[in-house]
Order: structure tokens, then C-alpha cells, then sequence
């Protein structure tokens, strides 16, 4: 389909057309080191985009009962945020080069419908790095004003989770190219409903994803290439509304604040243990960052069902293999009563989506064929997270045996240790389950997308760089990546870990 | 307004701050190292102190710059599509040197700043090194964009019916001859730059008696030799600009800013010697700095705005800015107006945070780190 709507206009560029085999190879070493990249990356932007709620609660809560615990809990625990702005500045930029160097047919991307989310992105950037340092110095000078200095705060959470909801949107879009109405469904992926209103001028599409089909990402050396695109697209916000985008940014931020509280209460709960500083003090950080863990554990199952939801919709391929449904299709009560209220309705499986008009083009045996190779890992993946996410929420309604006697006699009954001691080893759990579910919640929407940059559009060989990478470059980058990633942690053990003075005892 | 004029002054605006900000990252990546090795290796405590001190200002303002160069990346893949594009496919390596700076100097940096007594000396010198070699690679890999688009050594076009191609030929882009005289001179301008700045510096805390005559000294030596450097590198850069890339050393000639960079670089020079001059040494480092910092940036502004309408130089000619810049659609103005605010307010609170922590309250009038362990 591709094929025909566009060669007509580029036939000219025969003489560079896409080499697949060595586009193939350069995508999946190229894919090493990104996927590596991000995670690294994603370790130390959670502190920026989840943290700041648990500083906050502990300044607000100091404001309130006028305990000066809680201001130095508050201070000390932004302190992560000198190590981790840097690490994730650091290997942001390292994202983003990585992005218009080795991934550099998604310059396109950044110069269309990913503009104006990343020029805003941009604002919250600097408002997040400027207002972190004004933050961090006037810890102490502003002790006397300090809904002032909360201000502050809040505006590290505003530029952190602005820029946060910009970076997803893109995200999103090339889960969810909203905007481009029948596009999709009607040329390439005849599964994909109607994506949003159709403000995408479907000629230049079709020529941009023809384009970069035939020839690679060589195309956009090209300023003509781009004038053939012209005009591309009548509202050059749609990304920014896109719904995958609201309900992504959300589970994320969940995430975030799940992993980074827990990290925190684990890190309390040690120095319990150990004896280290005073239990007062150390069970006043617990119950705040466990709770915090609490309560953002307990809303994620509201917006982990709306992303199923949203999957179920327009990714109808990757929700079978999320879900593990096989090829003809099968019963499933418990997403069937999610889904349609009723414990009875057949999913009907790749076969369906095969036999579907128009699903005889290339692009859509490879994505069907894709999904069932990655099928199983991506099931795993995904299931991984469902299921540490329950003991999240368990661990979340535990928490609450603190106030609520019912609770703490169950865990007294079950563990024959009250609530208070229970936490203290439990906080370990929740940080290695909220970790684990959001390195495999990423590792199963990533990889359901394959081959797809952008799902039903550009696949990933188009809009890798022309340049061969070798293995040595690959290793070189990955090394120098693990390197950031060693020296952030290190930079969390000199300032949390070095240097504890033994107080008393171990928990009471 | 349309996308090009956006794209320009998007672009301008974003890069002379960007590189304000940066020659004072990479003067003090290099001079702090130079400080800490002579002090521990001539056993001078003084200057470990002086490059411990001069760190703190350096990892403030390096957040800055770096975030100053994520903005010129969006904005340049935002408006100037295929030429970033281009910039990328040819000159793929020397942009992923810099890039591969840009990794060692942070990592550097912060372990540099955070192990200070934490580690023994001789690894704490090391690490040091590896953050002036960091901070170093970033011109140049950088640097040869810019010479490329003086001079596109290392990039034939291809017409093919209608279709202009800008894809990388079999030259090597390293030996662009503008290139290497442009690294030179931007490594040595920012030493000199930041070592005048230094030198004021050290002459106030030599007269609160925090430091004493020896740093003075041996700022005040690097700052002439790199002066120097600067002017005699600046020359040659000159030269080359006059043999590969005729339209901006026309266009330089024409606006006198070509004589007028000349001559604020010998006055530079001639200020740089005059610190010998004992009593004079403090007003001559005053306006040594402001003025090295002014013809940095004059020079620097005057080669990029001498390319106009030309955003590609090649020889009296070139490839005008309307052609590269983004044809896909309107970018709502809306978007740039906010960045240019949003920036201004928050270099405002950046300069009062940093008015706030080294003036107002300087670290040590704070509370100790660590105390809450």
C-alpha cells in the first residue's frame, strides 16, 4: 500500500534506497545501547519526577505539628536531588543525542508533531534545574517563611512532572499516532480504530512512512524531502492530548512515586536495623514514606485498568500478547468482566486480526508476527508487573494496620510481628516489586511495539542512522553508560550510606 | 512571525547563551586541575583550596549550560530539520566525541566535587585530568560543525532530479582546514577568558587574606599565555576563513567587525601583560575580563550572523537559511515567546540563588552537610 502511494514521488532517490539487512543490524545494536541508556536514565529521573512528593509531605507535615524532624528529614532526603539531576542531566542529554545521532530519522518525529511537546519540555527543564538549586540553598535561610520555600518546592515538582508529561506525550504519540485518524487503520494496520481527529495531512504521511520505507532515514538529508511534506499537520498540539498520553503520564507518575518511596522506606528501615540514628526519628521517615508508597499503590490498579483499556483499544495486538491469548483466540473471565461486564466474551486472537480486509500487507504480517515471536517475554513482562503490583497494594493495605487494629491483628496472626515491625522488613519488598514492575512494565510497551518507531507508521531500520555502528561502538557507549550509572549510585552511598554513626540497639 | 525568523533568533538566542555559559565551563575544567596538581605536587596547600573553592562555581554553572544545550538541540531539530540531520550523518563522529566529552566531563565533574578529602589525592588529580579531557573533547567534536557550515569539506551534494541530498563524501571532515584553527582558538579564548575572571577572583580573597600572592601569580601567567594563544590562533582562524570561506570574510570586512575583533584581541593581549604591573593588576584584570568576554562573544556572533542569508557557506555563495528551515508547518509563535520568558525569569533566580549562596550566605556560614545523617 505504501509502496504504491509514495514511490510515484520519490522515484528519483533510487539510487540510495534502504539497505534492509544492514539497516536490520545497525537497529538492533543500536537498540542495546538505548534500551540500557534509558533505564539508567529512568533511575535517576525518578528522584525528580516522584520524589519531590515525599519531600513535600515531609516539610508540610514539619509546617503543621512544628517538628523540626521533619525539616531535616525533608532536607536531607532532597539532597538526592544535586546526584540525580546530574546523573539524569547527563544521561538525558546522552537520550537525546542518542536520539537525533543514532536514531536520526526521528529528527522528523521532533520537527512535526513531537515540536511543541519538547519545546515545552524545555521550559519545564530549566524551571526544575534552577528551582531544585534555589531550593537545596535556601533550605535553612528561608526556616522562617516556610510555606515560601514549599513554593519552591512545588515548582520542582511543577517543572519535573511538566517535563515529565512532555516526554510521555511523545512517547505516546508513537504508541498512539493521535491525530491521524483512519490513517493506520485504513492503509497499514486494519485492527487500529480511528486515532482522535484527522488533523495529520494524510498525503504527507503516507509520502514521510513511504519515504522512509524505500530509503532509510538518508531521506531527510533532504531540505526538499521536507518540502514535499508541506503542510503536515493542522494542529501541531494534538500530541499533547493525545488520551494514551494523559493515562501514561499518570501510571507513571504512580510508578515513580511507588519506586522512590519505597527506595526511601528500605533506606529507613536499614538504619533501623542497623541501629543506626535514632528510632524516633528513622520511624517518622517510615511511616511518611511507606505511606506515601501506601496510597500511590493503592490508586495504581485505577490507572494500570485504564492503560489495558487504552492497549485493548488501539493496540489490539499487543494486548493479546500481554495477555498471553494465542493465535485462535480463548476465554478469559476476569478481562472479560473488566472489559464488557460479563464473564463470557471470546477474544478472538492473531487469526481475527489476520483475517481481517487489508490485513494481507507486509506490515501487518510483521507486526502480527512480531507479536507472536515477542509474545511470550512480552506476556511475562507484563504479567511480572500485574502481580507486583497486587502485592504492592497488599503491602499498601498493611500499612494501614498502623491505624486500623482489624489490619494489625491479621498481620500479628500471619507474621507474629505487629504492624510497625512488619514495615520495616516489608519496605525492602515494595521497593524491589514497584523497581521490577516498572522495568517490566517499560520492557513489555516497548517491546510490543516492535518492529514499529511509531506503531503503524515507521518501523525501526527506517529511522536508524545511515552510519554502520560496530560492536565496539556499541560496547564503548554501553560501557560509558554503566559507568554514569556506577557513579550516580556511588554519589547515593557517599551521601546516604558513608559516614552512619551507631545510635542504639536494633528495632524495638 | 514565520518559522524562519523564529528558527534564527531561536537558534541565536539559544546558542550565545548557551556559549556564555559554556567558555566558563570549559576555562575552569581546565584551570581547576592545573590548580589542584601544582599545588599537591609543590606541596601547596593553598592551591588545593583555591581549586576546591573554584569548583563550587563550576558545577552551578555547568548545570546551566548543560540544560542551555539540550534547548539548542530541540530547537535545532525543531526548525532546522535537515540540516541537523546532515550535521549528524556527516560528521557522525566527531559529534559522538563530543558527545563522549560530554559524559566523561559530568561523570568527571561530579565525582571530582563529591570525593574531595574522599579519596587519595593522586586519584582525586587523575579524575581531574579526565575532566579537562572531557571538558576539552566537546569543541572538539562540536567545532566542526561550524566549520563544516563555513566550509562543507566533507559533504558533496547530490541533485537528483529536483531532490538536493547534502550526504557525507570520502573526505575526512578532521582535516577541514577551518576546523582545527577553530578548536584552537575556542579552547584557548575560553582559558583566557576564564582566567582573567580567575584572576579577579584570586586578587579578592588574596586581599581578605584567604589566599596568598602565589595563586595571583600563577593565574595571572596563564592568562597571558593563553591570551596570546587566543590572539595567534585567532589569526590563523582568520586566514583559513579568508582562503575556504570568502563570504564571511567579506561579509566580516565589509561591517569592520573583522578589524574591530582583531584589534579587541591584541588590547586583550596587552591587558593580559600588564598584570605584571603590580599595582594595576586588579583594574587591568576588571577590564580584561569584561573585555575578553566581549570580544569572545562579538567575534563569535559576527562569524555566525556574517553567514546570512546563507545558513551553509560554500565560497562567495552558499545554501540560504529559507531552504533548511522547516516547511512542515507553522510552529505556533506562542512556543518560542515562552521559552525566550521562561528563560530570562529563571536566569533571574538562578543569579539570585547564586547571589544568595556564595554572597548572602556562603557555605560555611551554613549548616554542615552530613549533620542529619
Amino acid at each position: 500500500m505504501l509502496d504504491s502511494m509514495v514511490i510515484p514521488q520519490l522515484l528519483p532517490l533510487n539510487k540510495v534506497p534502504l539497505d534492509l539487512s544492514s539497516a536490520w543490524a545497525n537497529a538492533n545494536l543500536a537498540e542495546y545501547m538505548t534500551i540500557l541508556g534509558i533505564y539508567v536514565h529512568a533511575l535517576f529521573l525518578i528522584f525528580a519526577v516522584g520524589f519531590p512528593i515525599v519531600v513535600l509531605t515531609f516539610e508540610a507535615i514539619g509546617t503543621i505539628k512544628k517538628d523540626n524532624d521533619y525539616f531535616k528529614l525533608a532536607k536531607n532526603a532532597s539532597k538526592i536531588w544535586g546526584i540525580s539531576f546530574a546523573a539524569g542531566a547527563v544521561t538525558g542529554t546522552l537520550v537525546e543525542f542518542g536520539l537525533v545521532v543514532i536514531w536520526s530519522g526521528s529528527i522528523a518525529l521532533i520537527a512535526s508533531m513531537a515540536a511543541a511537546p519538547l519545546i515545552i519540555e524545555l521550559y519545564a527543564f530549566i524551571i526544575e534545574i534552577v528551582l531544585i538549586g534555589t531550593y537545596l540553598t535556601t533550605f535553612d535561610i528561608l526556616k522562617n517563611h516556610r510555606i515560601i520555600h514549599m513554593l519552591l518546592g512545588f515548582g520542582v515538582l511543577f517543572g519535573s512532572n511538566l517535563s515529565a508529561y512532555m516526554i510521555l506525550a511523545v512517547n505516546a504519540w508513537m504508541q498512539v499516532p493521535w491525530g491521524t485518524g483512519n490513517f493506520v487503520g485504513q492503509n497499514i494496520l486494519p485492527w487500529v480504530p480511528t486515532l482522535g481527529p484527522d488533523v495529520v495531512n494524510s498525503k504527507s504521511l503516507g509520502i514521510l512512512a513511504g519515504a522512509l520505507s524505500n530509503y532509510g532515514s538518508i531521506v531527510l538529508a533532504s531540505p526538499n524531502a521536507f518540502q514535499l511534506l508541506s503542510p503536515f499537520t493542522t494542529d501541531p498540539w494534538i500530541a499533547i492530548v493525545n488520551p494514551e498520553a494523559v493515562i501514561t503520564y499518570v501510571h507513571n507518575l504512580l510508578a515513580a512515586t511507588i519506586d522512590t518511596s519505597f527506595i526511601a522506606a528500605s533506606y529507613v528501615s536499614y538504619k533501623i536495623i542497623k541501629g543506626y540514628g535514632k528510632y524516633d526519628y528513622n520511624l517518622k521517615a517510615l511511616k511518611v514514606t511507606f505511606g506515601v508508597g501506601a496510597i500511590a499503590s493503592i490508586l495504581q490498579p485505577i490507572a494500570g485498568d485504564q492503560q489495558g483499556r487504552l492497549l485493548y483499544l488501539f493496540q489490539r495486538n499487543i494486548f493479546y500478547a500481554s495477555e498471553g491469548i494465542g493465535p485462535r483466540g480463548g476465554y478469559d473471565p476476569i478481562l472479560s468482566f473488566l472489559l464488557y461486564g460479563n464473564f463470557n466474551h471470546y477474544f478472538r486472537g492473531y487469526e481475527y486480526l489476520e483475517s481481517l480486509p487489508g490485513a494481507n500487507n507486509p506490515y501487518a504480517q510483521m507486526t502480527i508476527q512480531a507479536s507472536i515471536t515477542y509474545g511470550p517475554w512480552i506476556h511475562f513482562f507484563y504479567y511480572t508487573m500485574v502481580i507486583l503490583g497486587v502485592v504492592l497494594f497488599i503491602l499498601a493495605v498493611a500499612y494501614f494496620g498502623l491505624y486500623v487494629k482489624f489490619i494489625d491483628r491479621i498481620i500479628r496472626a500471619i507474621f507474629r510481628r505487629n504492624t510497625e515491625q512488619f514495615l520495616v522488613y516489608a519496605s525492602f519488598l515494595g521497593a524491589f516489586s514497584g523497581a521490577v514492575a516498572s522495568i517490566s512494565g517499560w520492557a513489555a510497551r516497548e517491546m510490543g511495539r516492535h518492529p514499529w518507531t511509531i506503531y503503524g507508521l515507521v518501523t525501526y531500520p527506517e529511522v536508524v542512522t545511515p552510519h554502520p555502528i560496530t560492536i565496539w561502538f556499541t560496547i564503548m557507549i554501553m560501557l560509558m553508560e554503566l559507568a554514569i550509572l556506577f557513579a550516580g549510585l556511588w554519589g547515593f552511598y557517599l551521601i546516604y550510606l558513608k559516614g552512619f554513626k551507631k545510635y542504639n540497639g536494633v528495632v524495638r | 512571525m514565520n518559522n524562519l525568523q523564529w528558527g534564527l533568533i531561536g537558534i541565536a538566542f539559544t546558542f550565545f547563551a548557551h556559549y556564555f555559559f559554556v567558555t566558563v565551563v570549559l576555562g575552569l575544567s581546565v584551570l581547576i586541575p592545573i590548580f589542584e596538581i601544582t599545588g599537591r605536587l609543590g606541596r601547596r596547600e593553598e592551591n588545593v583550596e583555591f581549586a576546591r573553592k573554584l569548583t563550587s562555581y563550576l558545577i552551578r554553572v555547568d548545570l546551566f549550560a548543560g540544560v542551555l544545550a539540550t534547548w539548542l538541540t530541540v530547537f535545532l531539530a525543531g526548525y532546522w530539520p535537515s540540516l541537523l540531520f546532515t550535521a549528524t550523518d556527516t560528521l557522525f563522529y566527531p559529534v559522538s566525541l563530543a558527545i563522549v566529552g560530554i559524559m566523561i566531563a559530568i561523570v568527571s565533574m561530579a565525582i571530582y566535587w563529591y570525593t574531595w578529602d574522599k579519596m587519595s589525592s593522586r586519584v582525586h588529580m587523575v579524575v581531574g585530568i579526565f575532566m579537562a579531557l572531557g571538558a576539552l573533547l566537546v569543541p572538539l567534536g562540536m567545532s566542526s560543525i561550524f566549520a563544516t557550515i563555513d566550509y562543507p569539506y566533507g559533504v558533496k551534494v547530490e541533485t537528483v532530479s529536483g531532490l538536493t541530498l547534502f550526504v557525507p563524501n570520502s573526505q575526512n571532515v578532521f582535516m577541514n582546514p577551518i576546523y582545527l584553527p577553530l578548536v584552537l582558538y575556542t579552547w584557548l579564548i575560553s582559558i583566557a577568558v576564564t582566567s582573567f575572571i580567575v584572576t579577579v577572583y584570586a586578587y579578592n580573597r588574596l586581599k581578605k587574606g584567604e589566599f596568598g600572592e602565589h595563586i595571583l601569580k600563577q593565574s595571572r601567567n596563564i592568562t597571558i599565555i593563553s591570551s596570546l594563544m587566543a590572539l595567534i590562533f585567532m589569526l590563523w582562524l582568520v586566514y583559513e576563513v579568508k582562503s575556504y570561506s570568502q563570504y564571511i570574510y567579506t561579509q566580516m570586512v565589509g561591517n569592520y567587525s573583522l578589524v574591530i575583533s582583531e584589534v579587541l584581541a591584541i588590547i586583550m593581549v596587552l591587558l593580559s601583560i600588564g598584570l605584571l604591573l603590580k599595582n594595576l593588576i586588579y583594574p587591568l584584570s576588571i577590564i580584561g575580563a569584561a573585555l575578553s568576554y566581549f570580544l569572545m562573544m562579538f567575534f563569535e556572533i559576527q562569524m555566525n550572523v556574517s553567514r546570512y542569508p546563507y545558513i551553509i557557506v560554500i565560497g562567495n555563495s552558499g545554501i540560504p537559511a529559507s531552504e533548511e528551515i522547516n516547511p512542515l508547518f507553522n510552529i505556533p509563535a506562542i512556543l518560542p515567546e515562552a521559552a525566550i520568558l521562561t528563560f530570562i525569569l529563571m536566569l533571574i533566580t538562578f543569579l539570585a540563588t547564586i547571589y544568595i549562596a556564595f554572597i548572602m550566605f556562603p557555605i560555611n556560614k551554613r549548616n554542615q552537610a552530613g549533620e542529619i545523617l
